[in-house]
């Protein structure tokens, strides 16, 4: 139990590391833009467009909060994330460790 | 979205200006200080206030100095407790006001926005962001003064018109069919890409005008059929010899009309013209240009003469023939042998590789070798240099030899994803074969899944110019292969060594060879191994003192290149390479994770200092170390000329758009096409008459010929851009 507990505090303190580091050498804005372009380029951002226009038709315009559009589309954009896309990401955030591993 | 804010915003701005805003945003939110960012400003202070952590949609008040998540409600807390209503998210720049609980957009507050996110993204070297497009004052009452919309949607049959036949024009419908829907052509005709340069007198006589009208045609949701007389005449103006009624070859067609609009393209007066295709810059030439490179290897000195053909489609011989090499049969040096019987391609790919393999020029076309200055006789190869974005494969059914004109109907199966790697020059090596089975044994290996401690496969591969070709490739953590060539003068490779096994062979070609084997380190010297390389007559070469941990290689070429290998232990690989009087290459502490090469080309202002990081996909990316600044996916590929191209990766893989068909003989035949349109639906255009097909019918078809757009199958291909930067 203990055990768990303990990993799970080293997880999240690794976790705020990376972090820190990405966002010192500016990677992390670079990452986002390269995820930004790829989403775009397979057509992801259209689809949620899409889909939330659904969703504003749905629970009409005056009613509709942000709140609501992202309980709704957050888990659903997770999921349409297509399988290379985080897969070329995850590839760049080891590429990025290993450098800073060395240096 | 108005950008009117609301009024709570108003207030604020009356009281406290838009200071705050811009130093939140310039500090946490797009920070464009370098300085900044390294004292960890945003990295060590984006946490909330409450719950330090970074995640959950952080947004900073507006008013007192308090970060919170808003998942975890820490910011409406805060907002309720001391009635500070605005806040900023610290993502996206914008500002969510309590009273109104909306998102509100102030124009001032964007625009400060948008200011910092320009600079941010240049500090970081970052390409303009993607805005959406959005419609200008004018476009703004064009729209509301034509309010009917039309809906592109997956099914829809917008973008299909048939063509009348003019009397045997179906060649010209056929490729007109096949050029309206090349996908990257009509993107920029209907984004009105076109700037006619032509004097307003001769506007008619503009054929990019044309089919830009045409485009307009095909796109205005009439599904009649279109009767291209204007096209049509325009043509028979600019290509005297396609004049007339007969019948004419598809082909020729396709080759006259991208001629002819190449020229258009830059007007009359040929501004930025020139002769040279290489410096054209016009939607035809980033098209449909490819480089065909020739390579004419001498048989005496081996020495290569390469050039860089720029070709609008590829022209593929049928019929009966030698059949392809492949590399295991060949070996080292020993060229393509013509075998007896004759094969017949039945395939495109089949074609390819006969149109790429090596052919040996008899004795009757001894050409003079420009190194050995002998009259030798020599083989030629093609391979492809360059792809262009659009390729257009040309089966040459139609055989004209004195006195018969005959046409060979052999079907030629193709497929609807090509890939092009085998044929491309980088595939190629002067020793034939060797490199392309590595290759292609490092491509299967390069499948499995890979952690960060299983480095797997890597595939460098450098080239320098001219002069000594590197080849780098390493296997796993205890395999190394590293490929040394020198071409033309002295060879030299590395292979495969082991922590346990080193086999080193050197070869020095033409003169006294040297040949190192299969020594490890518990058998010869294991702590102290000295050799000595002299190659004859001129460069002298030494190795000197390596033991288990320790490897010295000095190498030194006096008056050549020079060549410096130093201290290597089982982890860190120091290699310097220095080249003098050409481009100097310096290879620097690599470990097995990470490979820094210092790229310097002497003489030119440019000094790059680049981390190389080679994947798993194949890509290298190239970062430059000073600036920490990434350039993408990047590949940096070192050719035989002696050019360095660094560009994004480029994926291969081709996949059909358009096929054009010719059928009956011919002196008397009709040509239909097949194009796709959208991802997935075929349609038959026969003159006036456009019909579904199913793609199995397409690939069924006899095709003359085929165009083929290169598809962004890869998401890293990203096939709008190729750059040359270093250039030896």
């Amino acid at each position: 139990m203990a055990d768990l507990q303990e990993r799970k505090i080293k997880d999240a303190q690794m976790r705020a590391t990376i972090n820190q580091k990405l966002v010192e050498t500016g990677e992390r804005e670079r990452l986002k833009e390269l995820l930004r372009t790829r989403l775009i380029e397979c057509g992801w951002r259209d689809q949620l467009k899409a889909h939330c226009k659904e969703i504003v038709k749905h629970k009409g315009l005056e009613h509709i909060t942000v709140d609501d559009l992202v309980s709704e589309i957050t888990p659903k954009g997770r999921a349409l994330v297509p399988d290379n896309v985080k897969k070329e990401l995850l590839q760049r955030i080891r590429t990025f460790l290993a450098q800073q591993s060395n240096v | 979205m108005t950008m009117s804010g609301c009024e709570h915003i108003q207030e604020y701005k009356a009281t406290h200006g838009t200071r705050p805003f811009r130093a939140i945003h310039t500090f946490f939110i797009a920070c464009s200080s370098a300085d900044a960012r390294e004292r960890k400003v945003p990295a060590k202070s984006s946490l909330c206030h409450s719950c330090h952590t970074y995640g959950g949609r952080l947004h900073a008040c507006l008013y007192c100095i308090y970060f919170g998540c808003y998942g975890a409600k820490h910011i409406q807390n805060h907002a309720e407790t001391t009635g500070h209503n605005l806040a900023v998210d610290m993502t996206y720049g914008t500002v969510y006001c309590f009273w109104c609980n909306d998102y509100v957009y102030d124009a001032d507050f964007e625009e400060i926005a948008r200011k910092q996110c320009q600079k941010s993204d240049t500090s970081l070297g970052l390409k303009t962001k993607f805005f959406p497009w959005e419609p200008n004052e004018l476009e703004t009452e064009l729209l509301r003064q034509n309010p009917k919309r039309r809906k592109v949607e997956s099914r829809s049959s917008v973008g299909l018109r048939g063509l009348i036949n003019l009397g045997n024009t179906c060649f010209m419908n056929c490729i007109v069919q096949s050029l309206i829907h090349t996908p990257v052509l009509r993107d920029f005709f209907l984004a009105d890409q076109h700037i006619c340069h032509l004097p307003p007198v001769n506007a008619k006589q503009c054929l990019v005008c044309e089919i830009a009208r045409l485009f307009q045609e095909f796109y205005s949701g009439n599904s009649a059929p279109h009767i291209p007389y204007r096209l049509l005449h325009l043509v028979w103006t600019n290509a005297r010899h396609l004049a007339g009624y007969e019948q004419q070859d598809a082909h020729e067609f396709l080759i006259a009309a991208l001629d002819i609009l190449h020229r258009h393209c830059k007007g009359p007066n040929g501004l930025n013209h020139g002769d040279n295709p290489h410096h054209c810059n016009c939607i035809i030439d980033q098209i449909f240009t490819g480089g065909l490179q020739s390579d004419v290897t001498c048989q005496q000195c081996k020495n290569v003469s390469t050039t860089i053909d720029p070709i609008w489609d590829i022209s593929l011989d049928l019929g009966p023939g030698p059949p392809p090499s492949n590399g295991s049969n060949s070996s080292p040096s020993s060229n393509y042998s013509n075998s007896p019987g004759t094969y017949e391609p039945t395939s495109l790919v089949e074609c390819l590789k006969r149109f790429t393999k090596p052919e040996h020029l008899g004795s009757s076309a001894k050409i003079k070798c420009g190194s050995c200055q002998s009259y030798q006789e020599s083989t030629k190869q093609l391979t492809m240099k360059k792809l262009p974005i659009v390729a257009c494969f040309h089966l040459k059914r139609f055989e004209h030899s004195t006195g018969y004109h005959k046409k060979i109907s052999t079907f030629v199966s193709f497929p609807e994803e090509l890939d092009m790697t085998p044929f491309m020059s980088s595939s190629r090596n002067n020793n034939n074969g060797y490199v392309n089975q590595i290759i292609q044994e490092s491509t299967k290996s390069l499948s499995c899944e890979n952690n960060i401690t299983d480095i797997g496969c890597w595939k460098i591969f450098l080239v320098c110019c001219g002069q000594p070709q590197w080849y780098y490739r390493s296997r796993s953590l205890y395999m190394l292969h590293i490929f040394l060539v020198c071409c033309g003068q002295q060879q030299w490779y590395y292979r495969s060594w082991l922590l346990y096994m080193l086999h080193i062979f050197l070869v020095c070609c033409g003169q006294p060879q040297w040949y190192y084997r299969s020594w490890s380190l518990y058998l010869l010297h294991i702590y102290d191994l000295q050799i000595f390389l002299v190659c004859c007559g001129q460069p002298k070469w030494s190795y000197r003192s390596w033991s288990f941990n320790l490897l010295h290689i000095f190498l030194v070429c006096c008056g050549q290149p020079q060549w410096y290998y130093r201290s290597w232990s089982l982890y860190l690989l120091h290699i310097f390479l220095g080249c003098c009087g050409q481009p100097q290459w310096y290879y620097r502490s690599w470990s097995l994770y990470l490979l820094h090469i210092f790229l310097v080309c002497c003489g030119q202002p440019h000094r790059y200092s680049l981390f190389v990081v080679v994947n798993h996909s194949g890509t290298i990316e190239v970062g430059c170390y000073t600036c920490t600044c990434y350039i993408y996916s990047l590949v940096a590929v070192v050719n035989h000329s002696g050019t360095i191209e660094v560009g994004h990766y480029t994926c291969y893989i081709y996949s059909l758009f358009a096929v054009v068909n010719h059928s009956g003989t011919i002196e008397v035949g009709h040509y239909t096409c097949y194009i796709r349109q959208h991802k997935d639906q075929w349609f038959k255009c026969d003159d006036h008459m456009i019909s579904k097909a199913m793609s199995s019918e397409v690939l069924n078809s006899e095709g003359c010929m085929n165009m083929r757009n290169v598809f962004a199958v890869l998401p890293q291909a990203d096939f709008r851009v190729w750059m040359t930067i270093v250039e030896a």
